[in-house]
This record gives C-alpha cells, sequence and structure tokens, in this order.
C-alpha cells in the first residue's frame, strides 16, 4: 500500500465526500459520521483524502504535531528544558491516524512510558494517538463497535482540542486539535444519542446502484491495483485541483458573509425541526460557510443551506423508529415547507 | 412456464448439459481450492461452511498442499480475544530481558500466509472488524505505539453454524471471494485429482472483462442480495482467474456463472429442470462438454480458446432471461446466507447473549474493587504503584541473590551489568480489579384500556409494588407505561424507590381506546435508553394484542397493525428481552403473533395475579442477569 487510492478518483457518493472536504476547511465543524453499507468506499475515501491535502508544518522529532510558532510545553522536542536547541522546521503529511478498535485507554491518551519507568526510574509521558493526530484527522472506522469509554475521551478531546493526562503521577496537558472522522455500518450497532449529537455532519451512504458506476467503480479499482502509481500519477492533476480548492477556502474562510435573512430562516428551520440547544445551528452557520468557502463565493446563499442541512441536521432529530427511510426526507420536507412560507411571506407582502 | 422456458433457452445458449447443471459441491471445492491457491490475498479468502469431521480435514489438507510449503499457516484459537490478533507486549519476556518486548499478533504472523479461523461463527464483531481492516490495508496495529506491521493474508474461515442465526460477522462476510459449502459432501465423493493441478502464477491483471458481462454480474449480485460493491469486485476477480486457469485471455460467459456460484453459491439452474431437458440430443451435449470446462479435472483447452467475443455478445436475452429467473427467486441452490443479507436477520443473538445484566467483577470500566495476581481480561495493564509495592520487600533478597547467582555463573562478559533499581518479577505483578454492577430493570407497559382496565390495573400496581420489595436487595429497578385514549403516558420512570412507586400508582384513570403502538414504542424508547445507562431492560407487555390506535392518534385500524408490527420487529431487533401477557378472557392468536414478532415469551393469565404475574417476572429478571 504504497500510495493510497486517488481522491478524485473515487465515483459517486458526492455527499460524503463534500463532507469530508468541509472538514478539512473548518476544522471546528466538530469531525464527521460516515454511516453506510458494507463496501461503500468509506476507509477508502477518508485515506485519499490525508494524501490530498496539503502539508502541516512543525518540528523534526516532535511527536506532538507542534506548530513551530507556537511550542508547547509537553513536548521536549520544540521546548527543550536544558539549554538544548529545538528541532528544524519541517513538513509532513497530514496526519490520518487510524485508530485500531483493540486500542486502549493509555494508547489514545498516551500513558507513562512504562520501559522508562521500570529500567530507568524515569517518570516520562509517552505520548498516545491524540498527540499524534494534532493537526490531523483521527479517524475510527467501526466506531459503533468502540467501547463506550473510547469514544467519550475522543469527542471530548475532539470538541476541547486539549488532551489532559492526570493519571500515574503524570499532568500533562497537550494540543488535540484534530477532525475526527467515525465511520460503520449502523446494522452492526448504534452509537449513544449524546455521541451522534457531537459529529458535527453525519452523512449516510449507500452502495452505489448505477449500473455504469458501479462498473466503473471496478475498472478504476482495477487499472489501480495493476499499476498503483501510474493510476495515481493520471489522477494527480485532478488532485492537485481539489487541493488548491481546499487551500482557497482556508484563506477566505474568515471572511463568507452571512446575511441576517439566511440565519434566521436557519433559526426557523431548526426551530421547526425541534432541535435542541444551540450546536445544531451553531454547526449550520459552520458548515455552510465552509461549503460557500469551497465553491469559491463570498456570501452564504440559502440553497447552500438547504442543500447542507441534511448532513448537519439528520443526526440531531429525535429517533424515530417508524420511519425507515431516515430523517433526511424529514428535513427536506422542513426546508420545503419554509420554502413555501418564505414565499406565500413574500406574496403577500 | 416461463421460467422454464427461460432457463431452457438459456441451457441451450449456454450449451450446458444436464447432468453438469447440477453442479458437484465436491468439484466446486476443488475449484475453489485453485482459485484460492492462484488468486492470493486478492481473492480475500475462502469461507467453509462445515461442521468439523473428515471432509473438512481433508479439503484443508488438499487446500495447504496447493499453496507454497513457504506460505505460513496460523490457526488463530478458537475465541481469541481481540487482544489476540494485534501485538501485544511480551510480559514474561519484557521482565526478563529488563527492557520492553514486544510479540506480534497472529495478523501480523499470518503474514505472507493463511490465517485459519476456526469456529468463525463464533467469532465477535470487533475482531472481524480488525481482521477486515488488516485485508484491506495489509497491515495491522503493532504492540508497539503507532507502529504497523505487515500483513498481508488470506483467510480460510470455518463456519460451523447449525442455525440460521448463527454466521459470519459481516463484516468478514463481505470480503471472502469464495464460498464452499462441505456439509452436503459425503466422505464418499471425496477425491483428489491424481495429477498436481497447476497453480497459475500468471496475473489475471491483463484479461479482459467486457462490460457486458460486468455488468451482467453486477446485477446478478444485486439480485442475489449481494449488493456490496466489494462482492462485485472480488466476483470479476474470480472469473478472471477462471479464465486465466483455463488459459484464455478473454472471460466468457460460463467463467461468469461458475464465479457466481463459487462466489455466490448461486447455483445455475435448478435440478427439477433436468427431467425438461432430457430430450437434449447428443450432439448437443458433446459440444457442451468441450465449452463448459468441468471444474477440477484437466481437460484440453478449448476450442475457442482465445478472445472470443461473439461467444459473449452473443446472448445478452438470455442473460437478462437469466436475471429474470435470478430475481423471481426460482434458482435452485440460492444460498441461505442471501436471504440472511437482504433481511439483516439479528446475527448478533448468538453471540452478545447471557453476558450482561449481572455484577461484572472483571468489567472494563466501573469502581476499582481491589488488585489482583491475574489479569482480569486479557490485555490489562498492571497497576505500577501495586506491582511496585509488592515487589518492594523483596529487594534486598533479590539483589543478594542476583550477585551470588552472578558470582556463582562467574561469567565473562567483560562488562558487569549494570545493576538496576528495582528487581520485579512476575510474581509480583498486580492487576486493578474494577467492579461494574448492571442492573435489570422491568418495564410494565400496562393496556389502560377498555372495561376490564381497573382490574388490570390494580393487579398491575400489585405486582410492582411485591416485585420492588422483593428486588430492593439486587437493585432492580421498575418502570411503568400506561396506554390509553390516543397516547401512552410514563406512569412511573424507572425507580427502585416502592414509596416513589406507591405515590405515583394512586389514582391512575382507565378507560378508552387502545393505542397500542405508541405504548409499544414508547416501551422500547425506554427499555434501549435504559440499556444505554449499563441496565438490563425487560419488557412486559399486559395487553389481549387489540390495538385499534395509530401512532398520529388517528383511530385506523389497519395503519395501527402495520405499525405494530414494525415496532414489533424493531424490539426483536434489538434484542431487548420482552414477556408479553396475554389478559383476554380467551387467549387470542393476535397476541400470540405479537409476542412471536417480538421475540417474546408469552404467557396466559385469563385473571392477572399480581403474585403469579410477580413471579414471572422476577424468574424473567433473574434469567435476564444471567
Amino acid at each position: 500500500m504504497s500510495r493510497p487510492f486517488p481522491f478524485s478518483a473515487i465515483v459517486a457518493q458526492e455527499d460524503m465526500k463534500k463532507a469530508l472536504l468541509m472538514a478539512a476547511v473548518e476544522p471546528l465543524l466538530g469531525g464527521v459520521l460516515i454511516f453506510g453499507d458494507r463496501g461503500t468506499g468509506k476507509s477508502t475515501a477518508v485515506r485519499a483524502l490525508a494524501e490530498l491535502l496539503p502539508k502541516i508544518d512543525t518540528r523534526q522529532g516532535c511527536r506532538f504535531n507542534c506548530a513551530p510558532a507556537s511550542p508547547q510545553e509537553a513536548c521536549p522536542v520544540c521546548s527543550p528544558k536544558n539549554g538544548e536547541k529545538q528541532g528544524k522546521p519541517i513538513q509532513i503529511r497530514t496526519p490520518m491516524i487510524d485508530l485500531p478498535l483493540g486500542a486502549t485507554e493509555d494508547r489514545i491518551c498516551g500513558a507513562l512510558d512504562l520501559e522508562k519507568a521500570l529500567v530507568a526510574g524515569e517518570k516520562d509521558f509517552e505520548p498516545g494517538l491524540l498527540a499524534a493526530a494534532n493537526q490531523g484527522f483521527l479517524y475510527i472506522d467501526e466506531v459503533n463497535l468502540l467501547e463506550d469509554h473510547l469514544v467519550d475521551l475522543l469527542l471530548d478531546a475532539a470538541a476541547s482540542g486539549v488532551n489532559v493526562v492526570e493519571r500515574e503521577g503524570l499532568s500533562i496537558r497537550h494540543a488535540a486539535r484534530f477532525a475526527l472522522v467515525g465511520s460503520g455500518n449502523p446494522e452492526e450497532g448504534d452509537l449513544r444519542p449524546q455521541l451522534l449529537d457531537r459529529f458535527g455532519l453525519s452523512v449516510e451512504i449507500r452502495t452505489i446502484n448505477d449500473l455504469g458506476h458501479r462498473i466503473e467503480v471496478i475498472r478504476r479499482r482495477d487499472a489501480y491495483e495493476a499499476d498503483p502509481d501510474g493510476f495515481c500519477s493520471r489522477w494527480s492533476r485532478k488532485d492537485a485541483a481539489i487541493r488548491n480548492k481546499v487551500v482557497k477556502a482556508r484563506k477566505i474562510l474568515r471572511q463568507i458573509d452571512i446575511p441576517d435573512s439566511v440565519l434566521s430562516r436557519m433559526s426557523q428551520l431548526c426551530m421547526s425541526l425541534g432541535i435542541d440547544g444551540m450546536r445544531g445551528e451553531l454547526t449550520l452557520m459552520r458548515a455552510c460557510r465552509a461549503a460557500a468557502a469551497l465553491a469559491g463565493r463570498p456570501e452564504v446563499s440559502w440553497e447552500d443551506v438547504s442543500e447542507i442541512s441534511p448532513m448537519v441536521l439528520c443526526h440531531r432529530l429525535r429517533r424515530d423508529p417508524l420511519d425507515d427511510a431516515g430523517s433526511t426526507p424529514r428535513i427536506e420536507r422542513a426546508v420545503a415547507a419554509l420554502d413555501i412560507a418564505v414565499q406565500a411571506g413574500a406574496g403577500h407582502g | 412456464m416461463d421460467d422454464l422456458s427461460a432457463i431452457n433457452a438459456l441451457e441451450t445458449a449456454f450449451g450446458i448439459e444436464p447432468c453438469q447443471s447440477a453442479p458437484n459441491p465436491w468439484q466446486d471445492a476443488l475449484l475453489a481450492a485453485r482459485i484460492f491457491a492462484s488468486g492470493g490475498p486478492s481473492v480475500g479468502g475462502l469461507w467453509i461452511k462445515a461442521r468439523a469431521g473428515g471432509v473438512v480435514d481433508a479439503y484443508l489438507d488438499h487446500l495447504r498442499a496447493l499453496l507454497p510449503s513457504s506460505h505460513r499457516w496460523v490457526r488463530a484459537p478458537a475465541s481469541a480475544p481481540l487482544s489476540a490478533f494485534a501485538g501485544s507486549i511480551d510480559v514474561p519476556a519484557t521482565a526478563l530481558a529488563g527492557h520492553l518486548v514486544y510479540q506480534p499478533g497472529l495478523l501480523a504472523k499470518a503474514n505472507l500466509g493463511v490465517l485459519l479461523l476456526p469456529m468463525a461463527e463464533r467469532l465477535e464483531t470487533p475482531a472481524a472488524a480488525l481482521i477486515g481492516a488488516a485485508m484491506d490495508t495489509g497491515r495491522c496495529p503493532s504492540g508497539k505505539r503507532a507502529d504497523q506491521d505487515a500483513a498481508r493474508f488470506q483467510v480460510v474461515a470455518l463456519d460451523e453454524s447449525a442455525t440460521p442465526e448463527e454466521g459470519l460477522p459481516e463484516t468478514l462476510a463481505d470480503r471472502l471471494g469464495l464460498i464452499v459449502d462441505l456439509n452436503s459432501v459425503a466422505w464418499s465423493q471425496v477425491g483428489f485429482p491424481e495429477t498436481a493441478s497447476d497453480i497459475c502464477k500468471s496475473g489475471y491483471q491483463d484479461v479482459v472483462l467486457n462490460d457486458e458481462l460486468l455488468r451482467f454480474l453486477s446485477a446478478a449480485a444485486s439480485a442475489a442480495g449481494a449488493p456490496s460493491l466489494r462482492v462485485l469486485q472480488l466476483l470479476a476477480r474470480i472469473s478472471r482467474l477462471l479464465a486465466v486457469l483455463d488459459g484464455r485471455r478473454c472471460v466468457g460467459e460460463t467463467d461468469a456463472l461458475i464465479a457466481l456460484r463459487l462466489s455466490l453459491g448461486v447455483a445455475l439452474s435448478p435440478p427439477q429442470q433436468d427431467r425438461a431437458n432430457q430430450e437434449d440430443t447428443p450432439e448437443q451435449d458433446k459440444a457442451a462438454a468441450e465449452r463448459m470446462p468441468s471444474p477440477g479435472t484437466e481437460t484440453a483447452p478449448p476450442p475457442e480458446a482465445g478472445c472470443d467475443t461473439s461467444d459473449a455478445l452473443s446472448s445478452p436475452s438470455t442473460l437478462s432471461e437469466f436475471l429474470a429467473t435470478v430475481e423471481a427467486g426460482s434458482i435452485a441452490g440460492m444460498p441461505d446466507f442471501t436471504s440472511t443479507r437482504a433481511a439483516a436477520s439479528p446475527r448478533a443473538r448468538s453471540g452478545k447473549s447471557g453476558k450482561s445484566g449481572s455484577v461484572r467483577k472483571d468489567s472494563r470500566r466501573g469502581r476499582p474493587v481491589s488488585t489482583s495476581r491475574s489479569a482480569p481480561y486479557p490485555d490489562a495493564r498492571p497497576h505500577i504503584i501495586a506491582t511496585l509495592r509488592a515487589a518492594a520487600p523483596w529487594q534486598l533478597i533479590r539483589s543478594r541473590k542476583r550477585q551470588l547467582l552472578a558470582e556463582r555463573l562467574n561469567t565473562s562478559s567483560a562488562a558487569p551489568r549494570r545493576q538496576p533499581h528495582t528487581l520485579v518479577m512476575r510474581d509480583d505483578y498486580r492487576y486493578q480489579r474494577l467492579r461494574h454492577e448492571t442492573p435489570s430493570t422491568a418495564i410494565f407497559l400496562v393496556d389502560a384500556s377498555g372495561s376490564t382496565a381497573l382490574e388490570r390495573l390494580g393487579e398491575t400496581k400489585g405486582a410492582i409494588e411485591q416485585l420492588l420489595s422483593r428486588c430492593y436487595v439486587r437493585r432492580d429497578e421498575v418502570a411503568m407505561i400506561a396506554f390509553r385514549g390516543t397516547v401512552a403516558e410514563t406512569v412511573l420512570p424507572p425507580t427502585r424507590s416502592l414509596v416513589m412507586a406507591k405515590r405515583k400508582l394512586i389514582g391512575l384513570p382507565g378507560g378508552g381506546p387502545t393505542p397500542l403502538v405508541a405504548g409499544l414504542e414508547r416501551g422500547l424508547e425506554m427499555a434501549l435508553g435504559v440499556r444505554r445507562q449499563g441496565s438490563t431492560p425487560v419488557l412486559v407487555l399486559l395487553t389481549d394484542g387489540r390495538g385499534n390506535i395509530a401512532l398520529d392518534g388517528s383511530a385506523n385500524r389497519v395503519l395501527a397493525a402495520e405499525q405494530l408490527s414494525h415496532v414489533a420487529t424493531c424490539c426483536r431487533r434489538h434484542e431487548v428481552r420482552s414477556i408479553c401477557i396475554d389478559i383476554a378472557r380467551r387467549p387470542r392468536e393476535a397476541v400470540a403473533s405479537l409476542a412471536e414478532a417480538m421475540g417474546a415469551d408469552l404467557h396466559v393469565l385469563r385473571h392477572a395475579d399480581a403474585r403469579h404475574m410477580s413471579d414471572v417476572v422476577n424468574a424473567s429478571l433473574e434469567e435476564a442477569r444471567g
């Protein structure tokens, strides 16, 4: 597995690709949850994303991915103790850390370095996966099979951007700013509603039913397996185009304007769907901004909202055991109802 | 008759003689073994459905002989824990060596070889997911932090499932390209080709598979209930490998059909059609024998070796007819798994039962209670302070002993090893035990409608109070939901307080129509909530089974029945333990079918008697805690 399958070569599944790119543009979104059937390219897309994104700045030998400008106290490389020199600034690939299902709590948070403690008698911190994922992505395949207390831990770190370790006589704080990407198959188990709600975006994907697309998938996969490097270089231009889009979007993200009328309609939408708390609206606003930035527009439009609202809101609705089709149609209905109301209002006015 | 003629047309078009249309499972198994050996990790693996016995052993020996001797053959222990698959710290070796020693997990050991999973139907889903991820990426987590071992292997899964509820975890089933069913193979049929089958090592990559056949494979796989793209990819690979084994550079229709059979278990045509084809002329049969390479035996390369596109394109209509028969489900040998794949049966039922609802001393979370010498669960971390405390008194003796030993051995090594600060031995390791109590919660769903409501409510109240007084010691909880009029109402949220129960249950009104669905839905919601809090719910439904109010409050009997069956299946799917108590004057079919849909125990209590009811529920609570 020298090079992952190129992102741009993934057929269809536009929602998933868009959600991943939005999370790459706006780190405050709070992660992406991809729920769907088996064999729909969930892992492939996530692994491809890391390859596509621009490199990040850090220092050589740094295990916390500190930005060179803001060294962390916990990092022995970036803030050396006894007058040693800092590591050399370098650029590395955006970290995409795979969280294996069997991982333990100390593997995730980091823990006392057992070897040093027992052999040399030194108290030293061994950074875990959260440190390694700083400035990048943490990917959990089969997130619904992960033990609950581990998911709690991850979401807490993802929401606060800080990992706090207080155990075995250690007291460490370090930055853990990463986008959480979880994927899973809902047939194998559910996530607690409290956890669902913490993921910024949630995408439901289904197996491709279009015959032409299916065949295209098999063909591309075959070509990739026959000659991975050649295939990747054939697609590298399209990948580069997407990379440029992300880089540009990150630059203009903070200047994107949201008109008051759109904001008030967002609130109306959330109210009409009965979504508790402010998190839904906040995420919707951020997601729309990211979408507008990706499209290169300076202003968020109502079309953005109606397009994106399913992936922001569908996992926040109260679950209806009778609704087989999922919550997406309910949101679409609510958006349509709002449209009609506004048009009627305009007509009367 | 339409199906029959379609199949006739199909068979004449493909030129398949009747005796071959009922494929011999043993020959298929041998062919699958050859593909397994020549395809390597690209076909994923082999799913063998068989009970333990001589046939499987002979087949596995054959499979092993086909593979190059350099291939490692790693047999996973039955019910291996998750940690056994990934690498871990070798504690004894670490203690001996004085620095951390890692041992590779099963996945890394199987690198460039075969991972054999016996009793694969008992494999837990997380372990299956780990294996699946390793099959996708070719790497697996090693014990070292942020390190990965290479793990490119093929899987042989022995599925000994006896009932349809059992089966491979779907994460794994999706990635195994070949299915072999040895259950129907008698010992007398077992025989191996004398000449060693050739295993082609040349790639299948440059074999041509045209769009039309690929489209056909895609449609057939979807129709057979396996729409996953991974399955389609494996199908395409297997049909190309078949062509390679046959010495052709182009995939023909027979390859595609055999691939469907080997990979999905979809047989080409039903055996009962044989009679209809008996009047086939011998010439046709002969031609057919030439065109269809018989699996497992070495025949001369067929005459149309090479790229014969005319054969592949000649019969689009027959292909579509074949598809029609697949869709109609009229093909024999439709494997039992396709129905379960399509209907998403509760497979987890077998693996998970009996693990919840009791005090777990060896849990991974909860209150720390004590330290122990043995690890509470396989990959537990030693409790460092307790370990050091246990080791401390021995330090003086141990260092002296070490010195004595060193003197006696009189080691010639020039530099004496540095004396460690502490000498920790295997006996010193202490582990933290955590205690996590998982109580049970009985949720009563009471029909408060109709004329008998008052009596029934009274008895239920009595039963609840008796239960509470009885299960106070066990810290179990009780909740009650009553449904009448158009809505269901939580009368008593989960509680273990007898006082609160008595207070809340005073003056509960009865009468009106029966919103059974609403009640069951509320009950299910509560049960799932209770489960999330770590308790084991038991639903107790008291009803006469006649719901007449739909969820939206309208008096629509048909809609209500439809919604009821839906919610009942939800209950079953979530594996909520439930009891149905029929309280109608005469036992009704409706309640029995509802209980069946929910997977509930059915009791008939004509006169709801508080003591009897609390006995029944109490027994169920006891059972739920395992």
